[in-house]
């Protein structure tokens, strides 16, 4: 018997980027990245460790609209042109390299390697569909699947309007349980967003458990007899996690993390910027706008000094140490904790999967190692998935309600909403106005009418102008112009259907467009957003 | 060859990628968004964190000539955001409800306020306030919530002993980090921007910038806080 549990979460989510309208937009290579430097890494370490029958289990959450858009033909085809360019890219650096650079020539032929593994994985085990690699993960049970808001909508400033949140929360459900046949039994909210009140919606909506950042568990109304070490009824039998800091802090932090070790790969050094443009200019944006390739030639390095050629095997090899040292510290953690606790403690680890391959090129590397080793013996904790933890250890919980809290700036929702981005604010409160409005008059319209259609696509349209990416980007102060743009035509296109619903003059053609161009959650029910009996 | 795209739900229809361009462009054109967003009258809060509230408003047409007479040379006004809170002063005490003023200008329609305490249930009221006049209000607000910045009061042994393990606790405004204080601590958002980043591929590094005081642009005018509220530390700022 182990003495307690650790469960790895990792968050999966990109905002909705598709389209149709443009030949090969550049937002749209946020998806294709994200294939090429996290997921397919990832499944393939899901692939090794089930090939070696390793015991482990792991929680993933996949975003609704991640979901929507690897299931999605046109990004689908698109990304695979992606990778395609990118091989070819990788095989005119073996070339370039061989005779021009040899000290980089192993790297170019590392390169060439992986991108060829990333095209047979991605075009001959999966098909295309990345999600046929998660559902076979869920189904030899390592990996347990949850869901999260349906466009990631920052729920604790939505909720002016409970329906935005309802739809929200009921539009991810339904979508999760379409693409994927299973009903989640957790939820990831957007942003780690919490507020007290929440989670009558959520037992509604038929999930189980959630996560809070540490301080919305620690400030909870009544305090946590267990700290984040056990997870807190919130009164209705919907279960709070708390994430735990120091896990948090041994990867994620800028200082102390793992991932900014020298040996590890730099990732602001790519060939996008350092080759001369005539050679990479078929290889990066119209008009030779140099963007990242992906192909990265030089390590962390450290301090002022010339960036040193990356070296994979002291890279591996300090991976496979940052492993043995988070798997020290969880032993050490559990050992600590067990003596004080009535239930076996959980540890738990959240991370935003992008991290892993993308920023932290060694991430899953370092992930399969640490799984591997805590897969031995003389292990005093397990691997486990929160619905086991809640089905077989964590009763009776404590009852408490979670103190409203999010992951962003100081543990609220300061990054959301300050003079960058709270212009959005009045606008999609409004529409959800309306969007009630819409839903409580238009309650009883025939399913498949063109007025049925039209009232599905204003909600859609809703949703997507609620992303929590939005109003991050425009905080952060990356492709603002495209965050901006992107809640404006939104919105937009909710209120040119408000219109045309409320004056009944819906024109099929331009409905017709808006729905290839915002493609997605095809069942959406709009009486979410029903607030009359 | 050019591609065309056909709606799932009217496959009888094919658009080619110009007319999909052009009909988002129409009608982002013809239904941009325009003015501050809201179209009726309101008043509304949002919490922020534990010491501040968002607040946005839409005047009636009707309400604005009482509140441009009120202007002031400068873009002063008579324009008052009351923030009232509801408190427990002490047990066995009834329920009170202390107030604050916030003065507002009309060159725009929101505010950031900062709250003396956390946890405090909040409503508001944007009403003018001349001199020797009452508060004449315009708008009533929604009630919120702040959140708590700290634990509840009463913990037990068990959670004592737990204590190493809670960290970064978010912090009140009187200790909120520095520039260069934040930039050496565990700074998730940091990372997670960083993350977001590297995926626009645009590799320009995000260098945060400590939160700017918005409030100071929402001048507290007068504190009328209760002495219950008034014993704690409370940013009193009595300006002009």
């Amino acid at each position: 018997m182990k003495k307690g549990f650790l469960s790895i979460i990792l968050h999966a989510h990109l905002p909705f980027v598709h389209h149709p309208e443009q030949p090969s937009p550049f937002e749209e290579r946020w998806l294709f990245e994200a294939i090429t430097d996290c997921y397919i890494p990832l499944i393939r370490m899901f692939d090794r460790l089930l090939a070696a029958g390793t015991r482990y289990k792991l929680v993933l959450s996949l975003s609704p609209t991640l979901i929507a858009m690897l299931d999605n033909e046109l990004l689908r085809e698109r990304c695979l042109n992606h990778i395609k360019q990118m091989l070819a890219l990788a095989d005119k650096e073996m070339e370039r390299t061989r005779v021009h650079a040899p000290a980089y020539h192993n790297l170019a032929c590392m390169y060439q390697r992986l991108l060829s593994d990333n095209l047979y994985v991605y075009e001959t085990c999966y098909q295309t569909n990345l999600l046929n690699a998660f559902i076979k993960h869920l189904e030899a049970g390592h990996v347990e699947l949850i869901t999260s808001a349906a466009t990631h909508g920052f729920l604790p400033l939505l909720n002016q309007h409970e329906s935005a949140v309802r739809a929200q929360l009921f539009a991810g459900v339904q979508a999760f349980e379409q693409a994927l046949d299973i009903h989640p039994s957790g939820i990831w909210l957007p942003e780690c967003g919490y507020y007290p009140g929440l989670e009558r919606l959520l037992k509604k909506a038929g999930l189980h458990y959630f996560f809070a950042d540490s301080h919305g568990i620690l400030h909870a109304s009544e305090s946590p007899r267990l700290g984040v070490h056990a997870p807190l009824d919130c009164g209705n039998g919907v279960a709070a996690f708390g994430r735990d800091p120091d896990c948090s802090r041994r990867v994620w932090s800028a200082t102390e993390g793992y991932p900014g070790d020298f040996d590890y790969r730099e990732y602001y050094s790519d060939i996008g910027f350092e080759l001369d443009l005539d050679y990479i200019r078929p290889h990066v944006l119209e008009g030779g706008i140099r963007v990242n390739t992906g192909i990265k030639y030089h390590k962390v390095t450290g301090g002022d000094r010339p960036k040193e050629i990356y070296n994979p095997v002291a890279a591996a090899n300090k991976a496979n140490e940052h492993a043995f040292d988070f798997l020290t510290q969880r032993r050490k953690q559990i050992e600590h904790l067990t003596p004080h606790m009535e239930k076996p403690p959980i540890i738990v680890a959240p991370y935003d999967a992008e991290l892993f391959g993308h920023w932290w090129f060694e991430g899953p590397l370092w992930l399969e190692s640490f799984i591997r080793q805590a897969d031995m013996q003389d292990n005093n904790f397990e691997l486990i998935g929160c619905t086991d933890y809640l089905v077989d250890h964590a009763q009776p919980m404590q009852k408490a309600t979670p103190s409203e809290s999010s992951w962003g700036e100081n543990g609220y929702h300061r990054y959301w909403l300050n003079d960058k981005n709270d212009w959005i604010y009045p606008h999609l409160h409004q529409a959800c106005r309306h969007m009630e409005d819409l839903a409580n008059d238009y309650r009883n319209i025939p399913s498949d009418s063109l007025m049925d259609r039209a009232l599905k696509q204003a909600a859609r349209s809703l949703l997507l102008a609620q992303a929590s990416d939005w109003p991050f980007i425009m905080k952060s102060g990356t492709t603002v112009e495209y965050a901006a743009k992107r809640v404006t035509d939104h919105l937009a296109r909710f209120n040119y259907l408000y219109d045309s619903i409320t004056n009944n003059r819906i024109d099929h053609h331009q409905l017709s467009a808006l729905e290839i161009m915002d493609d997605i959650f095809p069942d959406i029910d709009y009486h979410y957003y029903c607030t009359a009996d | 060859m050019t591609r065309s795209w056909r709606s799932r739900y009217s496959p009888h229809l094919t658009f080619s990628s110009e007319q999909l361009r052009q009909v988002g462009q129409t009608i982002s054109e013809e239904f941009s968004l325009r003015g501050s967003g809201a179209t009726v009258p309101e008043l509304v809060l949002m919490p922020v964190d534990p010491y501040h509230l968002h607040a946005y408003w839409h005047i009636d047409a009707g309400d604005t000539p009482a509140v441009q007479k009120g202007q002031q040379p400068g873009g002063k006004s008579d324009l008052r955001l009351r923030i009232f809170c509801q408190y427990k002063a002490q047990p066995g005490q009834s329920n009170s409800e202390p107030w604050f003023d916030v003065a507002v200008g009309t060159e725009r329609n929101w505010c950031d306020v900062r709250l003396p305490l956390d946890n405090l249930r909040c409503r508001a009221a944007l009403g003018i306030k001349s001199d020797n006049q009452p508060f004449a209000p315009l708008l009533f607000s929604n009630r919120v919530q702040a959140p708590k910045a700290g634990p509840s009061a009463v913990r037990t042994a068990a959670a004592e002993r737990l204590k190493g393990a809670q960290l970064d606790r978010p912090t009140a405004p009187s200790d909120r980090p520095t520039a260069s204080a934040a930039s050496n601590r565990y700074d998730e958002r940091l990372i997670d921007a960083i993350i977001r980043q590297a995926l626009s591929d645009q590799n320009i590094r995000v260098k945060l910038k400590p939160q700017a005081d918005r409030e100071q642009d929402c001048k507290t005018e007068q504190t009328l806080i209760a002495p219950a509220l008034s014993s704690h530390t409370i940013a009193r700022r009595h300006i002009e």
